[in-house]
């Protein structure tokens, strides 16, 4: 009998049953399951969001936020967070590791979509649209990557031999150059709702603006001239005009459902059904409100209380700016009817009592508040983004409906006017009236022909922009990233450049030769 | 219990014998050892009849018989003694003293037996005597400090649910299973849960390569086989067994008491009286109480030759010490054995269903009243929103009591097991037959919880409900053919065999909330508003897998002087890559018994010298499924033209080359008596290496789609010695002292970690979140596994903060940071002893570990200023005050782990009430769990050394607990 069943195949057949997943080559059986795969490409946008991830790095290096130690105790987290702050960042820094992440998991998955292209041979509408979106935003991955690593892993494909070899910032100029040159043509040029969230031709754009106007810093040479192309491009784009507007509310930007607005080029959708875990979600409450603020704002929530505004920063603003109130919460905290909130605080003359205080946050504390701890009444939190004080939070959301617009058009606008007065064309914008709209909608008065300097640009763009994610290239290119601020001492040009994060070296021995 | 098993060897015995019918009349006689002791108490079978006799403190006896008819003599420490009755009325026993006993008892190996003196690998053979008196959750607690090597950790304390974790002569894989293989008569990778260890009758642990590699694949870690109480012919016998045990807390963390933590504010930390309410509260005791359990077992056997059966009940209730924590047991279980077609055809047949039904117990309650701030009231009826709780809502900070209360669970488990053998022995050629075995196991296991609308941390949800419903079903044929012969001093077993085995597993959850009551609890799930809304989670899950094996092995001795064994498996598993599935296992093994020898006859106080040596092969494939396949799972969504889609991604990065991850093994033993057997003992030493070890390596982002491979590159080693001696220091006619000592120490090696392809030999692992935010310990090339690495603490400062070697800015780079040492212990020992005194057993257990650290989660995180105030921290802070800084990770935390614990303390009472109706009865108590004397600061030094972190204490942790039980058995 052992002998029959050694013959019978069923008595060796270990091959493995599937229930639960899908063997890849019985995926692509339809032209909507090959389309749609490209969605894995731009849900990889969908880390940025998170609160370790390349959105939050860019505002914790720079001059807009930190994370002192909390008034519990919290966020010390054996230094991380004080590395940063300190631009004394070892390789093995978590914060790194995650903003390296996102931009190298995000190629990762472009190439993914794109071999997997390639591999099966169907002919669809639209295809090669497609492809050129992937391969456009697998290089906006590249030019990130490239603005804080000079020298990184350069793969277009799975199917290699060996591993990625190190490329220097050159090479991956040429390459994004390239790249969105030969696929610009192909894609969307009217931002329909069709498009909204992917790429179009405003999206490569966009990047490319930004490739050229960091030109000078990535590969030692100016372009400016090829930036203000880019981006007149984008501002011309419909016969003459362009699809984009400055919006009349700042605010609209920001809201709970600021889907399609006319000012996004390219929005990363969020959804508080949809994108849910720590790693897809939008997680701005969690990070920078305190649990007795999340209740009077609606949210169920036990947020974690960390990320709050650098003191200096809120000194920056011009008075009257309205986006200084617009992106962080400070002063008199208010529950969602107005009525003034309340905090229980130590008894500053009797310290074995508590007292009942106005709840009222100063934006400005004393650099030691941050190794020691910053009070409960420290520290401005970000409010840009439209609390989902609606109700529709119901607890155990950690992500927000806020769709976060990662590129929009009064970037465009502020880069166009730097490249300018970059080329001493100044008088030549100070009619725009775009740019005069982004300063009245903030309360502020245009900006006269005088006014168009480097220093007023930095500004403008530092307020305008705040806490969305660029502020790194900017503090770069205006020659401050460097130089001294709140608990970050001068540094010199030889630790201008991030390290390789430790996991990526270990992985791929090709980075450290 | 004992005398049980003496009738059961009888009956092995008798299984030749034919039965002769003929007149019965009274036989009667005197028992007495060979060293003229004499023998109170022994037993007498008559192997006919089954009718059986006790010799009374004279060490006479009565029994009825008929001439031709044998009589089994039995009693403790003395070998077995048939004796047939002839024509007169008067038969005495003379019992040989035990040292032969020792050497014939029988070894449980894999697919057979042998005995302790033809055995060539290294087994540790464990006999129902040899294991402690007292309550235990399952069997797996009766190896605690009883084999060397085998450490038996029980880590979730006095969770009425408890496991124990099992590691065999060290940790030898990275990531897959590191559990032995359990097989419960026959039924491989059986659940240990299943059984009553009331029934154990005795368990063999295959230790070495060479005895484990009959078992592929699935030997690595050892196989553990254990034997229940089978059916046997005779007078029917009722046993019950009962036992009530209560346990107290024998240790937990202590925080401070509401005196000590306002001392402490307004003293050290004025700025956070704002934490102070008034209050007393005891929040340990708020959650616990004194948990009582009862069991009761009750086992009726008999039969004929060829039909007799053994079925078993048991049923138990057990508290646990968290209030409404409990778990509740019945298992059913019955034996069957047949012979028929003129001794052609042997049947057993086995049938048990176990339920299991517990409210589990809220392991982060624990936690929660550790850290509660004890000057905060347990209620405010003020507090409608939290439902009457006293509340500070702060992230990850509940009411503990709210934790018990507002959350309702239900577990309940069925499991059923039935199996067949059949063997066909083959008469015409003596010693041939073909066996067949089929196993079918269903376990079904649903599990719901509720957690009401109060329940801390569940702000908004309105109740959460959650329901599971899973099953794995488990098909085993195994099909051998087996030969033993013995001819002129040649003695051959042989097998052949096949094994096919297939699991399958289905998985449902579902969760929803949103409630608009909290009457439901799981039972109208879908009436949450959460389904609606999108936000419920569904989930349903299958997979399977199949293993498949031949196999041939001889043993072989000459004059049991010269033995040898060889064994040769060959091994497939579907979770391997396309062309990797099969595996080699082979296996040698040889073994001299240098006291047979001719000139070692005059040395008479040797009365056994056996030296082994062998070599095995095993394998390990105890991960997950379909590692090996490049399969798409759904994930993210996508906002695409207007609406949300799923994206579909690698599941993960799939190796088509994953194969089997090989341990080599080389044993070698010595075997030793002396003085009649009163001394012997066993002195191993192995070498192991595991090779082409299964790890999730890092790889480069692109060109994989995820930063870890499951792969095979390095390798472990893991090198020891092993020492079991017993001894009987004492025997006299009243008085017999039992004592043993198993002592093992390992020394653990990560040799390799690297290859070609990966290179990278640095892996941190052991992460501890805020605020230690580190991680504890490294995989480094040529270090042990559990290797703590650390900044080397020197002192609290005068600034009040800790200060390390190679300090800069307050703190130690990464880089300088030293290994301060393993977490596995240098030295494990156990020590059992009993001694009989007339009708009494007095036994103790001792067990101990020497060496090793721990790594402190408590006092890391709760002795220091900064995580005061909201949180209560360790009494032990107050023990040194000028600590003020914040918490940095360094040697500080990693604390000796060296213990010496007392197990077991029991006595037992034969009661002298043998008569016509009632066999044997005894009574006995037990307090187990006693005592630990140890330098450890924390809870308790002996935690998980299972697993790639070994070592550390969780702060979820349920409290160890003392256990005094009373149990009386009774046979009829």
């Amino acid at each position: 009998m052992i002998t029959m069943c050694v013959a019978a195949a069923a008595c060796t057949n270990l091959d493995e049953e599937i229930y639960s997943k899908i063997a890849k080559e019985n995926f692509f059986t339809s032209e909507e399951q090959f389309a749609r795969y490209s969605a894995r490409a731009y849900s990889s946008l969908q880390h940025w969001g998170t609160e370790k991830s390349y959105w939050t790095f860019d505002m914790l290096i720079t001059d807009e936020a930190c994370t002192p130690i909390n008034p519990n105790g919290g966020w010390y987290d054996n230094g991380r967070y004080a590395e940063v702050q300190n631009h004394e960042i070892p390789f093995s820094n978590v914060l790194l590791e995650q903003a390296w992440d996102f931009c190298f998991n995000g190629i990762s998955a472009c190439n993914d979509v794109l071999d997997s292209f390639a591999e099966v041979e169907r002919e669809f509408d639209g295809k090669n649209r497609v492809v050129s979106e992937v391969k456009v935003l697998r290089a906006f991955y590249y030019f990130m990557a490239s603005c804080y690593w000079p020298n990184i892993p350069f793969a277009t494909t799975k199917k290699m031999d060996g591993y990625p070899e190190k490329k220097d910032r050159a090479f991956i100029f040429d390459f994004v150059e390239n790249e969105i040159k030969d696929n610009i043509d192909h894609l969307a040029v009217e931002p329909s709702s069709e498009y909204y969230g992917r790429v179009t031709r405003g999206v490569a754009d966009f990047v490319l603006a930004k490739l050229y106007l960091n030109a000078e810093f990535l590969i030692g040479k100016a372009m400016w001239k090829e930036a203000a192309d880019a981006c007149k491009d984008i501002m011309t784009c419909n016969n003459g005009g362009s699809w984009y507007k400055i919006v009349d509310n700042y605010k609209d930007l920001f809201a709970v459902h600021n889907e399609y607005c006319v000012e996004g080029i390219l929005a990363i959708p969020f959804s508080t059904i949809y994108t849910v875990s720590d790693h897809y979600a939008f997680l701005i409450y969690m990070s920078t409100l305190p649990v007795n603020l999340c209740k009077p704002l609606g949210i169920p929530a036990d947020a974690w209380d960390g990320i709050v505004a650098q003191p200096d920063f809120m000194a920056s603003y011009e008075s009257g700016d309205k986006r200084k109130e617009w992106t962080w919460m400070f002063g008199q905290m208010k529950d969602l009817a107005g009525n003034n909130l309340t905090i229980d605080i130590p008894d500053p003359l009797d310290d074995t009592k508590s007292v009942t205080v106005p709840y009222i946050i100063d934006p400005y504390m004393p650099e030691e508040a941050y190794s020691t701890h910053r009070t409960a009444l420290q520290g401005a939190r970000i409010g840009k983004w439209e609390y989902q004080s609606d109700g529709t939070l119901t607890g155990g959301q950690v992500g927000m409906e806020n769709d976060f617009y990662i590129m929009r058009y009064s970037d465009v606008v502020l880069m166009y006017a730097e490249a300018m007065i970059r080329q001493n064309k100044a008088a030549e914008v100070a009619g725009n009236a775009d740019l005069a709209k982004i300063r009245t909608r903030a309360g502020l008065v245009p900006f006269s022909a005088a006014d168009l300097t480097l220093e007023n640009i930095y500004q403008e763009r530092s307020h305008e922009l705040a806490v969305e994610g660029w502020h790194r290239q900017d503090m770069i290119r205006f020659g401050k990233y460097l130089g001294a601020w709140w608990n970050k001492p001068a540094k010199e040009q030889k630790d201008f450049n991030l390290s390789i994060p430790k996991s990526a070296l270990a992985a791929n021995p090709n980075l450290s030769k | 219990m004992k005398r049980l098993i003496y009738l059961f060897a009888a009956v092995s015995v008798l299984l030749s014998s034919i039965p002769v019918m003929a007149q019965n009349r009274d036989v009667r006689g005197t028992v007495t050892g060979s060293d003229g002791e004499i023998l109170s108490g022994a037993t007498v079978l008559n192997n006919a009849t089954g009718a059986w006799a006790v010799a009374d403190n004279q060490g006479r006896y009565s029994i009825s018989a008929a001439t031709g008819n044998t009589l089994t003599f039995a009693f403790f420490g003395y070998d077995d003694l048939t004796l047939t009755v002839n024509a007169a009325s008067v038969l005495d026993a003379v019992l040989p003293a035990a040292a032969s006993m020792m050497l014939d008892e029988t070894v449980v190996i894999g697919y057979g037996k042998t005995t302790k003196k033809e055995i060539t690998g290294s087994v540790a053979s464990l006999k129902a005597e040899d294991l402690d008196v007292g309550a235990y959750t399952n069997a797996g607690g009766l190896l605690q400090g009883k084999v060397a090597g085998l450490s038996v950790v029980n880590p979730d304390g006095g969770d009425p649910e408890a496991s124990f974790q099992f590691l065999l002569r060290g940790t030898n894989t990275l990531s897959a299973g590191q559990g032995p293989l359990i097989i419960i008569d026959g039924v491989i990778d059986a659940d240990i849960r299943s059984i009553n260890f009331q029934e154990v009758e005795s368990v063999d642990v295959l230790k070495d390569g060479s005895a484990a590699a009959i078992y592929g694949t699935r030997g690595t870690n050892g196989v553990v086989i254990i034997t229940t109480k089978r059916a046997r012919s005779g007078n029917t016998s009722i046993q019950y067994d009962g036992q009530v045990s209560m346990q107290t807390v024998q240790a937990r963390a202590m925080p401070m008491t509401a005196r000590e933590f306002e001392y402490t504010i307004k003293n050290f930390a004025p700025a956070k009286t704002i934490n102070l309410y008034g209050s007393d509260t005891d929040w340990f005791d708020e959650i616990t109480r004194t948990p009582f359990s009862h069991k009761h077992n009750l086992a009726v056997s008999g039969g004929t030759e060829q039909f007799s059966h053994r079925t078993v009940l048991n049923v138990e209730k057990n508290q646990g010490l968290q209030i409404g924590n409990e778990a509740s047991k019945w298992l059913f279980k019955t034996n069957i054995r047949q012979s028929a077609l003129q001794g052609w055809l042997d049947l057993d047949y086995n049938l048990s269903y176990t339920k299991r039904k517990s409210t589990p117990a809220n392991y982060s309650a624990f936690y929660q009243a550790f850290i509660h701030n004890p000057t905060e009231p347990v209620y405010d009826p003020t507090a409608k929103d939290y439902g009457g709780y006293f509340t500070v809502p702060e992230v990850d900070y509940s009411n503990p009591v709210a934790l018990i209360k507002e959350h309702s669970a239900n577990k309940e488990t069925g499991y059923l097991s039935a199996n067949a053998r059949a063997t066909l022995n083959i008469l015409p050629i003596d010693g041939l037959k073909w066996d067949n075995f089929f196993n079918w196991s269903d376990e079904r296991y649903f599990s719901q919880d509720y957690k009401s609308s109060y329940y801390p941390g569940s702000t908004g949800k309105s109740g959460i409900a959650r329901s599971n419903a899973d099953q794995y079903n488990n098909f085993q044929w195994e099909s051998t053919l087996q030969y033993s012969k013995t001819f002129r001093g040649h003695s051959v077993q042989g097998i052949l065999g096949y094994t096919w085995q297939e699991q399958m597993n289905w998985e449902t959850e579902m969760e929803n909330y949103g409630f608009d009551t909290d009457f439901y609890k799981w039972n109208n799930i879908s009436a949450g508003k959460a389904l609606q809304e999108g936000l419920a989670d569904m989930y349903t899950n299958r997979s399977s897998s199949r293993y498949i094996a031949f196999f041939g092995r001889v043993i072989y001795n000459w004059q049991e002087k010269y033995l040898a064994s060889v064994s040769l498996r060959r091994d497939g598993s579907s979770r391997f890559g396309k062309d990797h599935k099969w595996g080699w296992f082979p296996a040698i093994s040889a073994g001299w018994r240098i006291s047979k020898e001719p000139w070692m006859q005059n040395i008479k106080w040797l009365s056994e010298l056996k030296l082994r040596a062998g070599y095995g092969v095993t394998g390990n494939q105890d991960f997950g499924n379909y590692k090996s396949l490049q399969l798409m799972g759904s994930g993210t969504n996508f906002f695409y033209n207007g609406k949300w889609v799923k994206s579909y991604a690698p599941a993960s990065n799939s190796n088509p080359d994953l194969g089997w991850e090989r341990k080599s093994e080389f044993n070698a033993g010595l075997d030793f008596s002396v003085f009649e057997g009163r001394i012997g003992g066993t002195i191993d030493y192995y070498y192991r290496l595991t090779t082409d070890l299964l790890y999730d390596y890092k790889v480069p982002v692109p060109p994989y789609d995820y930063k870890t491979l499951f792969t095979n590159v390095g390798s472990i080693s893991n090198a020891g010695i092993e020492l079991s001696v017993y001894a009987i220091p004492v025997k006299t006619k009243n008085v017999v002292w039992n004592t043993s000592v198993v002592a093992a120490h390992n020394e653990n090696k990560l040799i390799s970690f690297t290859n070609e392809e990966f290179k990278d030999a640095d892996y941190n692992i052991g992460w501890v979140a805020t605020p230690v935010g580190a991680y504890l310990q490294r995989l480094i090339e040529g270090e042990s596994l559990g290797s703590f690495y650390a900044p080397r603490w020197t002192g609290v400062g005068s600034d009040g903060n800790d200060h390390f070697e190679d300090e800069f800015g307050g703190k130690t780079q990464e880089a300088k940071w030293q290994r301060i040492g393993s977490a596995y212990p240098d030295l494990t020992l156990g020590w059992s002893n009993s001694v009989k005194l007339h009708n009494w057993t007095f036994s103790a257990t001792i067990r101990a570990a020497i060496g090793g650290l721990v790594f402190n989660g408590y006092r890391a995180q709760y002795e220091n200023l900064s995580s005061l105030g909201l949180k209560n921290i360790m009494s032990s802070w107050l023990d040194d005050t000028s600590f003020t800084g914040p918490v940095r990770y360094s040697s500080k935390y990693l604390e000796d782990a060296s213990y010496v614990k007392l197990d077991n303390l029991s006595v037992t009472y034969d009661l002298p009430l043998k008569n016509k109706y009632i066999h044997a009865a005894k009574v006995f108590v037990s307090g187990q769990n006693l005592l630990c004397i140890t330098g450890y600061k924390g809870v308790d030094p002996e935690v998980s050394l299972s697993g790639l972190t070994p070592g550390r204490e969780s702060m979820s942790y349920y409290p160890r607990t003392s256990t005094f039980t009373l149990g009386a058995s009774l046979t009829f």
